[in-house]
């Protein structure tokens, strides 16, 4: 398994590292191909990987819950409450990937200063 | 995806106040009453004047074995004040007792937080909190009020408790009780914030993608319930932290 996340990570550097890719990036006639693709790639990303541990955590959380339950159904509703608690504190964190994302997205602070630096003045 | 159309700014926009999203995007053009009436505020008022009058209807003619409007009302106040006394210090074996100091506050988080939550899921109508602006006002409230009670129940020994538990921990332990604090108003904002914008944004793409009346429908039903949820962690949080803010040391 480990193997295979390694091959993986792999050809995508290569996929990166690719002169031909940074050939047409630096004699793109805006340059901005690879910009807007990392803008793009980072935000996606992002987002998944936030899910990825939040997925975790929540079900973390959903055992400890029904093991709970399991033992002492009759505080169910308690542990019930505890476990919602819980869970909306964790997926706060994707909502904050999320906002990061949907600032890269559409309120991105960093594109006027590289529009100026193209030439582009925007 | 062109400009939601909101009903209420649709009937300012009639009388003739500069009031809707169009506007206020452009508000440098239109004035400050571009802002007042801006779609969030809008809808602020609206709230604030709903919670009133509702409050008003209830209490009109109090009887001792309410029904109606005010046996609704007893339940709830009922339930945030049971929820209030357990989670904060209520003066028993010498803790200060901030229940009073505290229990109006929660109830207007509680109802506004919620009625605005609820009214986002009405075709037609923008969710008050799904604007950075109105979540942040209400955590600065929360911030500076736990800083406050602070300051009057412990005087300036409240800095005292940035130190930490031993004295020559103080310069490792102030800049990460500093950093924490001020992660907080962060935190309590964007969550709330970003579920609620989450809500919103994914209906409009939803509503975009797949057609207008049967598809939002799931994330509807969602919706309630982390509108509901949402409101609770916003209470959990700010009684969590006035009841830090209070309690001594151990």
């Amino acid at each position: 398994m480990k193997r295979v996340v390694l091959l993986a990570l792999f050809v995508l550097g290569l996929a990166f590292a690719n002169p031909a890719f940074a050939a047409e990036a630096a004699g793109n006639a805006a340059g901005s191909t690879l910009f807007f693709a990392a803008i793009v790639f980072g935000a996606a990303v992002g987002v998944g990987l936030a899910a990825l541990g939040c997925g975790v955590g929540m079900g973390h959380a959903t055992r400890g819950a029904c093991e709970g339950i399991a033992r002492n159904p009759e505080i169910s509703g308690k542990l019930t409450v505890t476990m919602i608690l819980g869970l909306a504190f964790i997926e706060a964190l994707t909502i904050y990937a999320l906002v990061i994302a949907l600032i890269l997205l559409y309120a991105n602070p960093i594109l006027p200063k590289f529009l100026n630096v193209l030439g582009l003045g925007g | 995806m062109e400009e939601p159309i909101l009903f209420l700014c649709l009937i300012l926009q009639k009388l003739g106040i500069p009031s809707g999203e169009y506007f206020y995007h452009h508000a440098d053009k239109y004035g400050i009453l571009a802002k007042i009436f801006a779609p969030h505020m809008v809808y602020g008022y609206f709230i604030s004047i709903l919670l009133i009058v509702l409050a008003i209807l209830g209490t009109r003619k109090m009887e001792f074995i309410p029904s109606g409007l005010q046996n609704f009302w007893e339940f709830v106040l009922e339930a945030l004040y049971n929820f209030t006394y357990e989670n904060v210090p209520h003066g028993e074996d010498g803790k200060p007792n901030i229940v009073p100091l505290v229990y109006p506050l929660i109830v207007m988080f509680a109802l506004f937080i919620l009625f605005s939550n609820f009214i986002g899921l009405i075709p037609g109508c923008t969710c008050p909190t799904a604007n950075l602006n109105v979540t942040l006002g209400l955590t600065l409230i929360t911030i500076i009020y736990y800083h406050l009670l602070g300051l009057r129940f412990k005087g300036l020994g409240y800095f005292k408790s940035f130190m930490g538990p031993i004295i020559w921990l103080a310069p490792l332990m102030i800049p990460t009780e500093i950093f924490s604090h001020i992660g907080r108003i962060i935190s309590l904002s964007v969550r709330l914030f970003g579920n609620m914008m989450s809500k919103e944004l994914l209906l409009g793409l939803l509503t975009f993608l797949a057609g207008p009346f049967f598809a939002p429908l799931p994330i509807m039903c969602l919706g309630v319930l982390v509108a509901f949820v949402q409101m609770l962690i916003f209470i959990v949080l700010s009684l969590a932290y006035f009841a830090g803010a209070v309690e001594e040391e151990h």
